[in-house]
């Protein structure tokens, strides 16, 4: 079987900085592996370690640097990872990002038909979650995504338990699949000693939309239907709150409870 | 500071510091409330690779020497010292266990003790034999192609846990300290049993336990080095892990450190951080400037040794004879005295760092809520264990005297 | 292809564009023509290296509103191919209605809310769809909360939510009728689907949005949205294609009014084998847990980080408990294991709109606010006075919270 996850390089950490003046992330922080990702990318490897004969590869789409996020990858686990890289990417929406890794994908399963594809459930920087799916539907392929569980994973198909606002429900598919992963489904693994050495000396080929066979017309800012139009700092919430005062916790605590019958709240 | 670490060994500390924050530290307070040492850790260091970072790679390590296995220690002890000593105490059982075995030997125990799908443990202390171990009471008789072995092994870290122990025994209790010999004998022998599990005041999140050895049967096979070379192996081992000691001894310092410095920036008392006290700033700048002399001591005597240490394994990789022999070929000197140092220096440190931290933090760090008493718990085990500080003082004294002696 | 570049003329090599570039690809360089007046540089972006982020371009436009000199800023700009087509044939604002194990989801009915607002802003009809299996009993409810026209694709193979037919079912409507705008639920569902029939309706579909609204000049669906887990909103548009599509954050909007309209529905039926799926349904589990879920409570009582461990929780059920209320929790208490995720208020757990939020030990991370402060009314127990909660809050008490709570439980149970 032949195990795919994409990957995606985002701003590191979660406090983000954003300047007043322009509205706008600062940068000056480390990119990292999109916290998401880790654990498709463990979602992976595990199902790598149960399956004799498998391998993992990571996919990943952005510039020169974002390199980094597949050398963490093998880190993790992944046997190998490919890289689409060039200007004719840039400035993707979800839609035209989705087409392009599905065509890498397409290239990578090639003949194989034993293929799972992992994702993150959503980045950290967009947060959308639609690459799954849309992956998924550029290949014609089955998928689901805020898959909680895996329930049982072979060569031809995969049982899974999707998370939803009432519980879970089971979905079975054939391979080739694709699958979004939430965080309940494991707990990923500190990179091991020798899969950081490995990374060091993993080389990953570059692949372009020519090599990839894209319709350039479904590439980059100009194939993307979506655009930004305006960034902004959220509104912060108008606050006029009210200090509980008391001698004890006892007092304060009555004080809450008055103030809130007070307010018609209890 | 950086002593001058390879790639690798810097690799190795990143990840024992994520380790240690994102794996041990969730467990810490649990584990030594509970006095047991959870499985999941020793899963996630075998996981890691960090059981063979001492040994080569042709039997499943990663190479390095004492360097590297100390700065895994020093790294993971920061969290906790107690959920540290699964790889500490696996290299002191493993240690004789590889320097010591002929290439045989190697094939058949070093790669499961590399990968660490056996942990090793070292048994050398009994009842009436602490710091005199050549009053060893536990025999073993040769009967045709094994040793019937009889006796008791007191305070065994990781003991139970552990699943092959290297024992020291006597083969001719008539020749005193040269008729101690080297055993490998494993968990379910029959005739091993473990007594009494000991309930401890620190590094409770290892096992310590009693071995009862009553009519066991270990083959001849299982035998390190010849009749008689227990103690030489022994001492040859001290060598090499006491360093692993006094690296913990450093890792509990700092982390008592890690957890009172940001307390004492935020603790208000006067009206402003207790921080900004001269009273205190000066302690604090003397407790870090001992631990950092205590890691210029480790490791420029680590990377010292590893020089010969991987030498020797090179050669014995090639020539199939013992490490243990092919540092005899090398010449190579004996680090007893810088090593006994390491021990000395960097234990007492422990012990004072976590103490102090203690007083600078107050009534809070008292309680068990607070992790800095628990650190000064741990800090005690590394003045006592692989010789207490006394016999490291005589070791220096012994060496420091010969010295001279010698003009 | 798109392209970047800088207005010389416009640039005042001020460096804000700098520290926003995610690739580190914008530089101040000489200006070619040599410095101009005070303004000796300008930004020089490497445009092989550049994403098209449009950082840098919003950056300037930002400061260039806030400029007096209206010649200067709003420096850098993107040409892009131009936006083609003619959209005419595209008409009406559709709802997709979740139903879920026989019943309608309650988003269905905010979604008419803030559709009837966008429809009456374009003139255009609003429109609800029903796609599911014994679904168009329905299409009343939807009718009398606004829905002038339901559309109902009723099949068995849509009887349990798959991806596959489901998705196709949609694009297959959408390709028929040519809707103008379609609003999905931003649920599991409606995620899920959305992304997929944006494919198959090759258009532009914008996820999780909290604010909608209409460009009164181009009549463009404006979708705001958080990103960066909250720390950034985005307003984001379809230009180039027709449906625009979204997803919209639950409890976002209240529900719609009752506003009858006559009930019109209109079955549609896609082609033979369009419903064709691989992946098969295989059960439903339900969460037993015995307690409130917090996407729907009334009044949560939430724990963070300062709860310090599972027994905290106890307490905090027990004050749930007194309240009638669901037990929420931080990403903090949930990932040290304290509580299971199903709990998780925030950007990567649940939005909740609650009438009454208690939180005990919460800081306030961006990311929690992101998924709880739109309850009516916050209150908060922490230690800490200046934490970001506590300044936040309707209600804020400085103290222990293992000390406040169960005085508060004392004082609910016995209101003497």
């Amino acid at each position: 079987m032949h195990i795919i996850v994409c990957v995606k390089q985002t701003p590191a950490g979660e406090n983000v900085s954003v300047d007043q003046n322009t509205g706008c992330i600062i940068r000056s922080g480390e990119s990292a592996l999109n916290p998401f990702d880790e654990f498709a990318i463990e979602e992976a490897v595990r199902v790598k370690e149960k399956t004799p004969g498998s391998k993992v590869t990571a996919v990943t789409m952005g510039p020169p640097q974002a390199e980094a996020v597949l050398r963490e990858a093998v880190a993790r686990g992944c046997d190998g990872g490919v890289h689409v890289c060039g200007r004719e990417f840039a400035g993707s929406d979800t839609w035209a990002t989705s087409y392009a890794l599905s065509q890498a994908v397409k290239k990578l399963s090639e003949n194989d038909p034993s293929v799972l594809v992992f994702c993150g459930k959503q980045t950290n920087d967009s947060d959308t979650g639609h690459i799954g799916p849309q992956m998924a539907q550029w290949l014609g392929w089955p998928g689901a995504a805020f898959v909680r569980k895996l329930e049982a994973v072979d060569g031809k198909s995969v049982r899974v338990q999707r998370l939803m606002e009432d519980g879970y429900d089971v979905v079975e598919m054939p391979l080739p699949a694709v699958l979004s992963v939430i965080k309940e489904i494991n707990t990923p693994r500190i990179a091991s000693l020798k899969g950081r050495l490995a990374s060091k000396k993993a080389q990953f080929p570059k692949w372009s939309a020519a090599e990839l066979g894209c319709d350039p017309a479904k590439l980059g800012l100009d194939g993307s239907p979506t655009s930004v139009v305006r960034c902004f700092t959220p509104p912060q919430r108008a606050s006029n709150t009210v200090k509980i005062q008391g001698e004890t916790a006892a007092d304060k605590a009555r004080n809450l409870s008055a103030a809130l019958k007070e307010a018609k709240i209890l | 500071m950086d002593y001058g670490f390879t790639q690798l060994q810097t690799e190795i500390a990143q990840l024992a510091r994520e380790l240690a924050e994102k794996k041990l530290k969730p467990l810490r307070a649990k584990a030594d409330h509970d006095e047991k040492l959870p499985m999941e850790v020793v899963e996630e260091y075998r996981a890691s690779n960090l059981f063979g970072l001492w040994l080569p790679e042709q039997y499943g390590g990663t190479g390095g020497g004492v360097t590297d296995l100390a700065l895994a220690i020093e790294e993971l002890s920061k969290a906790c010292g107690g959920l540290a000593l699964p790889i500490a105490t696996s290299a002191l059982g493993g240690m004789p266990a590889f320097m010591w075995a002929t290439a045989e030997q190697r094939e058949k125990w070093i790669p499961a003790l590399a990968s660490g799908e056996k942990l090793f443990a070292f048994a050398l202390t009994e009842a009436e034999a602490g710091s005199d171990a050549t009053a060893l009471k536990t025999t073993a008789v040769l009967e045709g192609d094994h040793y019937v072995v009889n006796g008791s092994k007191h305070f065994i870290s990781t003991g139970e846990v552990a699943d092959v122990y290297t024992v020291a025994v006597t083969t001719n209790p008539k020749r005193g300290a040269r008729g101690i010999t080297l055993l490998l004998i494993e968990k379910g022998t029959p005739g091993f049993t473990f007594g009494k599990k000991e309930e401890k005041l620190g590094i409770r999140a290892n096992t310590t336990y009693e071995l009862v050895f009553q009519d066991c049967k270990v083959p001849v096979a299982n035998r390190l080095g010849g009749e008689g070379m227990g103690l030489l192996a022994v001492q040859e081992t001290f060598d090499y892990s006491r360093p692993g000691v006094a690296a913990q001894a450093l890792g509990i310092a700092e982390g008592a450190l890690n957890e009172t410095i940001p307390y004492l920036r935020t603790r208000k008392q006067f009206g402003q951080p207790v921080s900004s006290f001269q009273a205190i700033q000066h302690k604090l700048a003397d407790l870090a400037t001992k631990v950092e002399a205590g890691r210029a001591l480790v490791y420029s005597l680590t990377l010292a040794m590893d020089k010969d240490y991987l030498k020797a394994v090179e050669n014995a990789l090639a020539s199939g004879a013992s490490v243990h022999d092919e540092l005899k070929k090398l010449k190579t000197r004996r680090w007893t005295k810088e090593s006994a140092m390491s021990k000395l220096f960097c234990s007492d440190t422990a012990m004072e760092v976590a103490s102090e931290c203690i007083n600078l933090c107050g009534g809070i760090a008292y309680m068990r809520d607070f992790p800095v008493e628990k650190y000064m718990r741990d800090a005690k085990i590394t003045q006592i264990y692989e010789g207490t500080n006394h016999i490291q003082r005589n070791e220096i004294a012994a060496a420091l005297i010969k010295e001279y002696a010698a003009g | 292809m798109a392209n970047i570049r800088v207005q010389e003329n416009r640039c005042t090599g001020c460096g804000q564009c700098v520290p926003v570039c995610p690739v580190k690809c914008i530089t101040l360089g000489p200006r070619p023509g040599g410095p101009k007046g005070p303004f000796e540089k300008m930004a020089v972006i490497d445009t092989a290296a550049c994403t098209l982020c449009k950082a840098c371009v919003s950056a300037c436009r930002a400061l260039g509103e806030k400029s007096c000199n209206k010649d200067l800023f709003s420096a850098i700009e993107i040409q892009e191919a131009a936006a083609g087509g003619d959209f005419s044939a595209y008409r009406g604002v559709w709802c997709v209605a979740e139903t879920r194990r026989g019943q309608l989801s309650p988003t269905a009915l905010e979604l008419l809310n803030i559709g009837a607002k966008l429809a009456a802003a374009l003139k255009e009809p609003l429109c609800a769809v029903l796609a599911g299996h014994g679904v168009e009993k329905f299409a009343a409810e939807l009718a009398e909360h606004g829905a002038e026209q339901v559309y109902v694709i009723d099949a068995p193979e849509l009887k349990d939510y798959l991806d596959e037919p489901h998705a196709a079912a949609l694009a297959a409507l959408i390709n028929a009728k040519k809707p103008n705008k379609v609003i999905f639920p931003a649920t599991t569902m409606g995620r899920t689907l959305s992304a997929r029939a944006a494919i198959l309706a090759n258009t532009g579909l914008t996820a999780d949005a909290t604010e909608l609204d209409v460009d009164a000049a181009t009549g463009l669906l404006r979708v705001t949205r958080p990103t960066f887990g909250g720390n950034l909103m985005a307003t984001i548009t379809c230009r180039k294609t027709r449906p625009e599509m979204c997803s919209l954050r639950p409890l976002t909007y209240p529900k719609a009014e009752k506003n009858p309209k006559p009930l019109a529905v209109e079955r549609f039926t896609p082609e033979a084998g369009a419903l064709a799926c691989k992946s098969s349904y295989a059960g439903f589990v339900s969460e037993e847990s015995g307690e409130l879920d917090i996407g729907g409570a009334e009044v949560i009582v939430a724990g963070g980080r300062g709860v310090g461990g599972p027994e905290g929780f106890k307490l905090l059920h027990e004050l749930a408990q007194a309240l009638g209320a669901a037990v929420g929790a931080s990403r903090a208490a949930v990932d040290s294991g304290w509580v299971p995720y199903r709990h998780q208020v925030g950007l990567t757990g649940k939005t909740v709109k609650p009438k009454l939020y208690i939180a005990c030990g919460i800081s306030g991370q961006v990311q929690h606010m992101a998924g709880m402060s739109s309850s009516d009314i916050i209150v908060a127990i922490n230690k800490d006075p200046d934490c970001p909660l506590m300044k936040q809050a309707a209600y804020a008490i400085e103290g222990d919270l293992y000390e406040v709570v169960p005085e508060l439980i004392k004082t609910l149970k016995n209101p003497s």
